[in-house]
């Protein structure tokens, strides 16, 4: 037991270590180079020398690592409790649809009711219509793959491709009938962090606690459902009730961040794929580990995205799916063979 | 124990069960013999409230369980159900842990005592030195012990088991039915059991209940149930019912068709 507690301590310093160095690794890293002193000299509250830099660290960087830190955990939370749900290590919320339902639904808000105008105010601060589409997306996912009482894997994922299909068309259309900015519209699609803001960071802090709260209160009922439903209600779980909850939750969750960064895709399919791989299945230590990780992964992404491209920008979406599309492959062969 | 009343179940247009009857008394050995799809497993998943009857009452300790909460319910009965397939690769220690499910608090880490359920179970089972194994690693017995501990870590006083030795092999089936078997001993716990190998329950069994097309065929000892009548009227077999050698219990033996049905001498036959 103490050997176990000790390997734990040793493995959450290292991460805790690890994660530090990179946040201010990726904090020099940009379009303009930083020295490191300067970042260190940010985090202990020096005089930065050079005033651009204290504007680049302050209004864009930091709070652009922030919010993709928050976003990436997020997304990595809503991929654990869709996998939990659907008891399938291959769900993830831009799989299942999920995504492009609220790209959807965040564009036609825009068509529809403008910028500036009051009912965008609304419709922009809460984004209702993206929850709405999502829900949608989902809800039609799910009941296109059932067959009876059992949801299998491949029926899921065709359900899903057929919804990205749908969906995308739709935001195209809605895009060039209504709006217009193809250009702009397009990028944030493929997704980017390059809109982050640093008034974005509340509510997103206050979103990725309730999901970690969420995550700890259920990680127990999360172990006990990835046996089945049938197992879980022999250890006392009211099964529909809770799957109803991480059905809702893990969408609005997903399509909060679709709001900020457009459609990220596998994020949540990798990450808690990882953790997994790392501290093993038992949910009590693969969610808090899936939504550490889920942050420095995104952020991780978006510096490469934001970097490496110079003059212009990589969208974000580009590179998770070019780490994320091989994974999938390999996690579904291997998820046949197990069958 | 449990008291099952009147107890009607359909299942798409289907009806299983009608006007059921059984009454399942405390600390025995009980098992549930009948042809296939007679609803056998489907009794099973009625006690632990997975399925509602369509009418009619279950009770456990006179209280319906129809009307109580699935963790009062997961309190009271543990079950090992067929096609267990999880999700993600767990761990032994892990898959047993998930009984301790109903006694746990949602923030907290198990408890000092929930730890010593899981060490029990795991003891019981011969489980200690696979503690660590991913389940998907394990033949197909060690995954029944498996099973068979994570209910014992729920610690009920009533546990069902759905074939829980089928498609294993003589040595598997006697060191899970020896396990099962001191529980009930030692324990007191409530065995009920649903087999398709006839001598398996008679073997075992305190009593056994013989349901075919949703009703009650024979009730009673080993004895008094496996007999002639019981594999030709129900199971349409031919057999031969003798006494076990070495214990007072029936047994079967099939006949072969197109040979001679007459046994040797010297055997205590049963007609």
């Amino acid at each position: 037991m103490n050997e176990r507690l000790k390997k734990r301590k040793v493995l959450l310093a290292l991460l805790l270590g690890g994660g530090i160095v990179f946040f201010i690794f990726q904090m020099s890293l940009g379009t303009v180079r930083i020295p490191i002193e300067e970042i260190f000299r940010f985090f202990t509250f020096g005089k930065i020398q050079n005033p651009v830099y204290e504007t680049i660290l302050v209004d864009i960087r930091f709070p652009r690592l922030i919010v993709g830190f928050l976003i990436g955990a997020l997304l990595s939370l809503s991929g654990v409790f869709f996998q939990a749900l659907l008891k399938n290590p291959l769900a993830d919320p831009y799989i299942l649809g999920v995504s492009s339902g609220g790209a959807f639904g965040t564009v036609l808000s825009i068509a529809v009711f403008g910028t500036g105008t009051a009912l965008s105010r609304f419709f922009g601060n809460l984004p209702v219509m993206s929850f709405l589409f999502s829900l949608l997306a989902a809800f039609f996912t799910y009941f296109l793959a059932k067959k009876g009482k059992s949801v299998p894997v491949v029926d899921l994922i065709l359900s899903g491709v057929i919804m990205n299909f749908f969906f995308s068309a739709a935001t195209t259309f809605v895009i060039i009938y209504g709006w217009r900015n193809v250009n702009s519209a397009t990028f944030w699609l493929l997704g980017s962090l390059s809109g982050a803001l640093w008034q974005q960071v509340p509510p997103l802090l206050t979103i990725t606690g309730v999901g970690l709260f969420i995550g700890f209160a259920l990680s127990k009922t999360l172990n006990a459902i990835s046996l089945g439903e049938e197992e879980a209600k022999n250890v006392g779980i009211e099964v529909e009730r809770i799957k109803l909850f991480l059905f809702i939750t893990g969408t609005l969750v997903a399509a909060y961040t679709i709001t900020i960064t457009g459609i990220v895709g596998f994020v949540g399919l990798i990450i808690p794929h990882t953790a997994r791989m790392i501290v093993g299945s038992d949910h009590r230590k693969s969610v808090p580990l899936s939504v550490f990780l889920g942050g420095l992964f995104f952020t991780g992404c978006d510096t490469i995205a934001r970097s490496l491209f110079q003059p212009t920008e990589m969208p974000l979406g580009t590179i998770t799916s070019l780490i994320g599309a091989p994974l999938f492959a390999i996690i579904l062969k291997r998820s046949r063979r197990l069958r | 124990m449990i008291s099952i009343e009147k107890l009607t179940f359909q299942y798409d247009q289907n009806q299983l069960f009608q006007d059921f009857s059984l009454t399942i008394h405390e600390s025995e050995f009980l098992s549930i013999i009948g042809p296939n799809g007679s609803g056998k497993s489907t009794l099973l998943k009625l006690i632990l409230g997975i399925l509602k009857p369509s009418k009619g009452s279950i009770a456990i300790f006179e209280k319906e369980i129809a009307k109580m909460k699935r963790k009062a319910i997961s309190r009271m009965v543990s079950g090992v159900l067929q096609d267990f397939n999880p999700a993600y690769s767990f761990s032994v220690e892990e898959i047993v842990a998930i009984g301790r499910t109903p006694y746990a608090k949602a923030f907290s880490d198990f408890s000092k005592e929930d730890y010593r359920y899981i060490e029990e179970a795991l003891t019981e089972t011969g489980l200690l030195d696979l503690r660590k194994k991913p389940f998907e690693h394990l033949s197909s017995g060690e995954k029944q012990r498996v099973l068979l501990a994570k209910c014992f870590a729920q610690n009920t006083p009533l546990l069902l088991l759905d074939e829980c030795v089928a498609h294993l092999d003589p040595g598997h089936v006697q060191h899970i039915m020896e396990v099962v078997k001191e529980k009930n001993r030692k324990d007191k716990v409530t065995i009920v059991a649903v087999f398709h190998d006839v001598n398996l329950a008679s073997l075992y069994s305190d009593r056994i209940v013989v349901v075919n097309h949703g009703r009650v065929s024979y009730l009673g000892t080993p004895k008094e149930t496996i007999h002639k009548p019981l594999m030709e009227k129900v199971y349409q077999a031919n057999g031969t019912v003798l006494t076990h050698p070495c214990l007072d219990v029936p047994q079967v033996l099939l006949n072969r068709l197109d040979r001679p049905q007459k046994p040797s001498a010297g055997l205590i036959i049963h007609e």
